[in-house]
């Protein structure tokens, strides 16, 4: 083998070790990022919204809905491909009681507020379940098992230039039938899962648990906090 | 100093505060009221059924972080195998490893990586820079608005809001 042939071997193997750096560690901690800003900002639109009297703090929702963005927030690291998948089967052998849904206790706390506020609530509760669902699924696994294989179908039979007629084609057909999509651009992509009770009813899931998650969570650093007070 | 409770039937709580003894209620002291016994278990089971879901849960997280650096770790483990049998087929004993190595040379697989890596590496940092500035903006607007709160007064410095040069400043006069 000659020394040329080494050093390309070398090169192949550091640009794998590379790759694999910057998938596994760089882009799997900005996606966490991503999300978490994401969240951040819902958050910070939910308490302008209060703080200005469109809702209240005091008000029950309110403090579901920001429990929720808390947990989700918190343990967004945790939210890969595997974990909401198995979350998802534990969540069906566990006998869960009704009342700790996070769907019966939603609904429960809307009871007495007017159209509007309903309205910004369910938004609300929208945009949030729209954020976490497209980082689940644009996480590396599902992009490089499901993703890139219809695109590199679509490009093999379609070429680049039905490829990109294609898209434009969708974002054309997307401004026509959701014509409120500039202001509220999450409402097209969240009524496109309506007509899929089983993703919506999964997403409940998943809010039940990162509620449950930033109650015990805010309670057990309470605690803690309590306990090392005493300590010292 | 010595509490004792007490609570008769009307209801009223007795408390014997040293030598005195005062005569309170549930209400009076801002404690919730008091519940039933079936009221409480059905309160526990929920708490059960809760903590235990979240402990179930606890469980799945450490499984998937296992698995998840299996895989990470794993797959340098692999190249670091796939790189000692390159130089085994140096030495001309793995004749296998040194066809593979010779395909994925011939398919210039060195030049596709290094292309991926480098659009990769471009794309990460255009894509943190983004997120940076969005994240300048909202701290921004919050600092703005809290400053707002303490100096209504208080006028706009016309900085751009995510930190970058502002449009105007770039022109030179």
């Amino acid at each position: 083998m000659s020394n040329e042939m080494l050093l390309k071997y070398l090169q192949i193997f550091i640009g794998l070790a590379g790759l694999l750096y910057l998938w596994q560690w760089r882009f799997k901690a900005y996606r966490i990022d991503l999300l978490r800003e994401n969240l951040f900002e819902l958050r910070k639109e939910i308490f302008e919204a209060a703080r200005t009297g469109k809702i209240g703090f005091e008000m029950p929702t309110y403090r579901i809905i920001t429990n929720t963005l808390n947990g989700f927030i918190r343990f967004g690291h945790r939210l890969t491909f595997l974990q909401v998948l198995l979350t998802i089967i534990v969540f069906k052998k566990t006998n869960i009681p009704d009342k700790l849904k996070f769907n019966s206790r939603y609904h429960k706390s809307l009871h007495g507020l007017n159209k509007e506020q309903m309205q910004l609530f369910n938004d609300y509760k929208q945009r949030m379940n729209l954020i976490v669902l497209t980082h689940v699924m644009g996480s590396p696994f599902i992009f490089i098992t499901c993703v890139l294989p219809i695109i590199c179908l679509v490009l093999l039979i379609k070429g680049y230039k039905g490829c990109a007629l294609i898209l434009k084609g969708a974002v054309k057909f997307r401004k026509r039938s959701h014509p409120y999509s500039i202001h509220r651009p999450w409402q097209s992509g969240y009524e496109a899962l309506q007509g899929n009770t089983i993703i919506v009813y999964k997403l409940n899931e998943l809010d039940t648990a990162a509620y449950a998650h930033s109650v015990f969570c805010n309670a057990h650093f309470m605690q803690s906090k309590e306990n090392l007070a005493i300590s010292a | 100093m010595v509490y004792i409770i007490c609570k008769d039937s009307a209801g009223n709580i007795w408390l014997l505060l040293g030598n005195s003894v005062v005569k309170t209620s549930f209400a009076a002291l801002k404690m919730p009221p008091e519940r039933s016994r079936n009221q409480l278990e059905a309160d526990l089971a929920i708490t059960k059924a809760e903590l235990n879901f979240v402990r179930r849960s606890q469980a799945i997280a450490s499984f998937t972080s296992i698995f998840l650096a299996f895989i990470r770790y794993g797959a340098f483990c692999v190249l670091g195998y796939f790189a000692t049998k390159c130089v085994s087929a140096m030495a001309g004993r793995t004749t296998y490893a040194n066809m593979a190595m010779t395909f994925l040379v011939k398919m210039k697989a060195d030049k596709w990586i290094a292309y991926t890596l480098g659009g990769g590496g471009m794309l990460y940092g255009w894509s943190e820079r983004r997120l940076r500035q969005r994240n300048i903006k909202r701290f921004g607007q919050a600092a703005a608005d809290m400053e707002k709160v303490i100096d209504p007064q208080r006028s706009s410095s016309h900085l751009s809001t995510d930190g970058t040069t502002h449009p105007l400043d770039r022109q030179v006069i």
